[in-house]
Parts: structure tokens; C-alpha cells; sequence
């Protein structure tokens, strides 16, 4: 039983992470980045080929991982993102599924479609950890819970107490307005954008050197999107509810029915979606009524 | 529409005729012949390929009225597919339902899920929406493929020849005609539906939906009303590709077959009905062309191995290219050479005409 829930506080964690690249962007940008399953993929296979590169040093791995990653973004940002700004709501939206079988096309492409275990070739022993009496985890489980941890915490005080920060949420409050004040809301943007990259590859990392990396991998991405919008799009907090529960049904579901545990975000998006479409704690203005 | 020459619409009759010229009428007929000596000029392979381009054409028409004309995103067009290709598996195959019954019904169901999936437009705007349609498509095609697994069939279905009454459709030939024919009969649909009340209610829906509620349009009538004729389309497609191909497969359905569809409305041209058939053909063709080309250039094999792979990118990166510097799609690029002959040796006319 409470390995149950150190099983789902994994999963959520990586939910959590994930969610919040989503909130990040969506709250300057109002852009939904359907490409964030696919960032996560290529930082994987980043870490795969410097991983063999550079065999146990995973130190290296993963922050050239996240430096290729954050070189890549602004790639996309520049070349397909800033030109989709300001046009019609659905254009940035098309653009970035675009993207995202565009970059899976290509990792698919290089990489092949086989499946990798990440954690052995960085020099990670799966080693297991008791944490409660009767559950164990992993010690990239446990990394995974921190960084969650630290990732949201750090986030929320940065956006309390930096400059940048600070005007990052002027800039989701009204974008217009934040401009006039002489704030730069195509950095703020940028810099949102860059986050989202960074949760999604340190995120996608830790998750695939505990499982195997494979192109399907990339599917992550719209499961964790879905936490996003239980938890409301522009709601940081509400990411924290909605990991957990989506984490533990899946968690639960999934052992009792595997072929159900993937369409368990799916089924929380649609429920959400039609008695609660503003998530758990989200603006409910923020949905455009008809 | 401008004309260069002194041609005037003097009666209802004409104004309302869809070839309302006789350059136009005489270019259509060239075209139907050329379209009915076409399939004895190819091999069986190229005339396989036009019969799957016409399949696409009419997801592509449905999916067009939906996006371009009406202005709401689904990226849950494959599953509403896989539900006609089901209905021919479950009548079709288990209950030996006639082709055309199958037809119908098909059209029915998806009619009923498109409802379903149009039901959040009542709410729901923008990202919101498309997210409903996703979540659609997910239900719609594990549903399928739970009650496959369950029929014992994990790797799809074998669905019956289809039969016209007393004539059996069976060789790539019959299925060519009876494809032009249900493609040429939705698509003279389309266009009168788009010069219909309802058609231009759509696009007042598209345009600014506050702006068409004032005009006296029921916008969630219309809104629900595009999804099911649009979903009724993706569905008897599904049935057609499933009775065509002999098999249906709930996992063949994936998310990408989705956006291969949403990549022929937007390559081909939002809210034109020519766009759909260049979208469709450009985005079907795509894949073949590609092997042709990576044959002609004795590429090495592991880039055989990656060509599905290099042509998901490819849809992805036109999708990209072509909301980002031509919107208006092939249809626009079609509209400017035509305005450039048109007009030539002048650079511009006094009425600048627009998409159609």
C-alpha cells in the first residue's frame, strides 16, 4: 500500500515538472506547447549520444543535455514561435504540433526507432532506497521527487522576489499593459520558453533513465499536458493536486488494468474539460466563455 | 470574382450556376474525361494511390468546413474515421449488413460523435477545444481497439467486398469510379453548402462569433452542426478506406493520421474547397513521391528505414511553412498565378478577387 504511493509520488513529481513548463509558457505566451513531449525527447537522446561519448560521467551528460536543449529552443523560438505570435490564437497552437512530429520525425530519423536504457549508459546504478516502511524507491526516483520539489519552489520565488520574475507575471497579468511599462514581453516570453525546454529535459531525463527511451516516449508529453489542465492552465499551485491525483489513479489503475493506466490522463482531461474547464485552480475568467 | 471581358449575369440562372462561364464549362469537361480515361492509363500501384488521394479528399472537404470555413481545430479526425471503419467492421462484417446501409449508418454514427465532440464547442474556445477533440479521438480509437481485442482480431478485422446490389465492388477499377463518384457528389455538397445560409453562417461564426450571435445566427446550433457534418464525412470515409483496403484496424487510427489531416487542410488551403483536393493529394502523395525519390537516388537503405520518419517531419514542417508564410495554402499560391495570367501584362486590377 504505501508502495502505492511512493510509486504514484514518482510519478507525479515527473507530472508536476512537466506541468509546470506548461503553465510557465501558457501564462506569458497563451500558447499550449503540444511540443513539449517532443523537447523532452530530443534532450533524451542528447544525453543518449554524449552518453556515449562520454561514458559514466553523468554530470556532463546532463548539463550538455540541457545546453543542447536550451540552444535548440532558441532555434524554435526564433524561427517558428516569435513569427506565430500575434496572429490568431490557433496558429501558435497548430504550429507547435507541427513541430512536435516534425522533431519526432527527425529524433526518430538519427536515433532510430530502438529502445535504450539511458540510466545504465550514463553510469546510474538503479539503486534501491527504503523510504517507508514497505515502500522502496529508486535513487532517480528520489532525484525526481526533489527536483519537483525544488524546481516549483524555486519557480514561485523567483516570480515573488527577482526583477525578471516579477515582470514575468506582469506580462501574464496584461500583456499589453506590462509593454507599456516598458517591460520587453518577447523576452519574458523567451525566457518562459526556455524554461518549458529546461523542465522538459530535466524532467524527461531523470524519467527515461528510469525506464527505457524510445520514440514512443515523446506520447508523455500529452499525457503530463493533461495535469496541466486539471490543475489549470494558469495556475501554478494547481499543478501540485493535480500530479498527485492523476499520478495515483494511474498509479493504481494501472496495476490492476495496464491497458487502462494510458488513457487514465485522457479520461481526467475530458471530465475536466466538461464540468470544470478552468482545472482545479485556475482563473475561471481565463477560459473565453461563448 | 472579376472577369476581363463584358460577361454579365443577367438571370438568377446564372448567377447561380456553379461553371457560370463557358471557358469554365468547357475546361470541367476536359477534366471529367480526363478523369475517367486516367485509371486506364496507370498501373494497378498508381491507381491504388488515387483511390486512398480520394479517400483523403473527402476527410479533407469534412475537416475543411469544420477548420477553414467554421474555424474550429480538430486534431480528432482520425478517430472519427475509425468509428466508420468500426461500423463496417461490426455491421459489415459481423452482421452482414449491405454496403450501402453500412453507408448510411456510418455516416449516422460519426454524425452522433461528431455531436458529442462538438457538444464542449458550447463552452469551450480556442486550445480548450482542441484538447476535447484530442481526448475524442483517444476514447474513440482505445474503445475500438478494446472491443477488437475482445473480438479476438488483435491484428484487425477482414471486412466483406462491398456490393452495390447485384454488383460486386472488387478490383482497384470499380472502386476508382465509385470513389470519383461519392467524391464528386460530397463535393458539389460543399460548394453549394458554403453558398447556403448555413455555409455563410459558419463563416460568420469563423470571422467573429459575438458579431454573427447579433446577426441572428444560433451559434451553437451551427458550431455542433459543423462538427457532426464533418465527423459524418471523416466517418463514411473510414467506412469506404476500411471496405476498399478489406480490413479494418482500430490501431492504424493514430494521432498522426489526425494531423496528416489537419496538415491536407492547412497545406492545401483553409476554407477552399479547391485546397482540399490539393491538400489532400500534395499530403497523400508525399510518402510515395518520397520512396520514388529516395529509389531514383539508389539512397542507402537506412534511410528506407527512416522514411516514415522523414515524412512525419515533413508534414510537420509544412504545416509550420504554411500557416507561417502562405495561409491561404496551395489554394492561395493557385489563385495568385492565376491573377498573375489574368491580369498580365498588368501588375494589378482595379478589384482585387480573393479566395474561393
Amino acid at each position: 500500500m504505501t508502495q502505492i504511493f511512493a510509486t504514484s509520488l514518482a510519478l507525479a513529481s515527473f507530472y508536476a515538472i512537466q506541468a509546470i513548463g506548461f503553465v510557465v509558457l501558457y501564462r506569458t505566451s497563451r500558447i499550449l506547447n503540444f511540443a513539449q513531449g517532443e523537447i523532452l525527447l530530443l534532450g533524451s537522446y542528447f544525453a543518449l549520444t554524449l552518453a556515449s561519448v562520454f561514458p559514466s560521467n553523468p554530470l556532463l551528460v546532463i548539463s550538455g543535455s540541457i545546453i543542447g536543449v536550451l540552444i535548440l529552443g532558441l532555434f524554435i523560438y526564433r524561427l517558428a514561435l516569435r513569427p506565430s505570435l500575434g496572429q490568431p490564437v490557433m496558429v501558435p497552437v497548430i504550429v507547435t504540433i507541427g513541430l512536435s512530429i516534425f522533431m519526432r520525425g527527425i529524433a526518430t530519423a538519427i536515433w532510430g526507432s530502438d529502445k535504450h536504457y539511458l540510466a545504465h549508459l550514463m553510469g546510474l546504478e538503479q539503486t534501491v532506497v527504503s523510504v517507508l516502511p514497505g515502500a522502496v524507491l529508486s535513487l532517480i526516483d528520489l532525484a525526481m521527487i526533489t527536483t519537483a520539489v525544488v524546481f516549483l519552489v524555486g519557480l514561485l520565488l523567483f516570480q515573488k522576489y527577482v526583477r525578471t520574475g516579477i515582470q514575468m507575471r506582469a506580462a501574464a497579468e496584461n500583456p499589453g499593459l506590462a509593454s507599456y511599462h516598458s517591460i520587453d514581453v518577447y523576452r519574458i516570453f523567451l525566457i518562459s520558453w526556455l524554461i518549458a525546454c529546461f523542465a522538459a529535459t530535466v524532467g524527461g531525463l531523470l524519467y527515461c533513465a528510469g525506464r527505457v527511451l524510445s520514440p514512443e516516449v515523446g506520447f508523455i508529453g500529452l499525457k503530463s499536458f493533461t495535469v496541466a489542465v486539471v490543475g489549470g492552465l494558469d495556475s501554478f499551485l494547481g499543478v501540485i493536486p493535480a500530479a498527485l491525483i492523476v499520478g495515483l489513479v494511474e498509479t493504481v489503475v494501472g496495476r490492476t488494468y495496464p491497458w487502462l493506466s494510458e488513457v487514465v490522463p485522457m479520461l481526467f482531461l475530458l471530465l475536466i474539460l466538461i464540468f470544470r474547464p478552468w482545472g482545479f485552480m485556475g482563473t475561471k475568467e481565463e477560459i473565453e466563455r461563448v | 470574382m472579376t472577369y476581363g471581358s463584358g460577361y454579365f449575369k443577367v438571370n438568377y440562372a446564372s448567377d447561380a450556376a456553379i461553371l457560370d462561364t463557358d471557358f469554365k464549362r468547357f475546361w470541367f469537361i476536359i477534366l471529367i474525361i480526363g478523369l475517367l480515361i486516367f485509371p486506364f492509363t496507370i498501373s494497378i500501384y498508381g491507381l491504388t494511390i488515387a483511390n486512398l488521394v480520394l479517400t483523403a479528399v473527402i476527410v479533407a472537404l469534412g475537416l475543411n468546413i469544420l477548420t477553414g470555413n467554421t474555424g474550429l481545430i480538430s486534431i480528432g479526425h482520425a478517430g472519427f474515421a475509425c468509428a466508420g471503419a468500426f461500423t463496417a467492421f461490426i455491421l459489415g462484417a459481423q452482421y452482414e449488413v449491405p454496403f450501402l446501409l453500412v453507408l448510411a449508418a456510418s455516416a449516422l454514427v460519426g454524425a452522433v460523435l461528431g455531436t458529442i465532440a462538438g457538444l464542449p464547442s458550447l463552452r469551450l474556445r480556442g486550445v480548450y477545444l482542441v484538447l476535447s477533440t484530442f481526448a475524442m479521438q483517444t476514447v474513440i480509437v482505445l474503445g475500438c481497439s478494446r472491443y477488437q481485442a475482445a473480438a479476438g482480431l488483435p491484428y484487425g478485422a477482414i471486412i466483406p467486398t462491398a456490393k452495390l446490389g447485384p454488383w460486386a465492388v472488387e478490383s482497384e477499377l470499380h472502386w476508382y469510379f465509385l470513389l470519383l463518384a461519392v467524391v464528386f457528389i460530397v463535393t458539389i455538397f460543399c460548394i453549394n453548402l458554403l453558398r447556403s445560409r448555413v455555409g455563410r453562417a459558419f463563416m460568420a461564426i469563423r470571422e467573429r462569433d459575438v458579431a454573427a450571435l447579433v446577426l441572428g445566427i444560433n451559434i451553437g446550433f451551427y458550431k455542433v452542426l459543423a462538427f457532426a457534418f464533418s465527423a459524418a464525412l471523416a466517418s463514411i470515409a473510414g467506412t469506404l478506406a476500411s471496405y476498399h483496403l478489406g480490413y479494418a484496424d482500430a490501431t492504424e487510427w493514430t494521432l498522426w493520421v489526425s494531423v496528416a489531416y489537419i496538415a491536407m487542410v492547412i497545406v492545401g488551403g483553409m476554407g477552399s474547397v479547391l485546397g482540399s483536393f490539393l491538400g489532400a493529394i500534395f499530403i497523400t502523395l508525399l510518402p510515395y513521391s518520397l520512396s520514388w525519390i529516395f529509389g531514383a537516388l539508389n539512397a542507402p537503405s537506412s534511410w528506407m528505414a527512416s522514411l516514415f520518419a522523414i515524412q512525419y517531419s515533413l508534414y510537420g514542417f509544412f504545416i509550420a511553412l504554411f500557416l507561417l508564410i502562405e495561409p491561404l495554402g496551395l489554394a492561395g499560391i493557385w489563385v495568385r498565378i492565376r491573377l498573375f495570367f489574368q491580369l498580365w501584362p498588368f501588375k494589378f486590377s482595379r478589384v482585387i478577387s480573393t479566395t474561393r
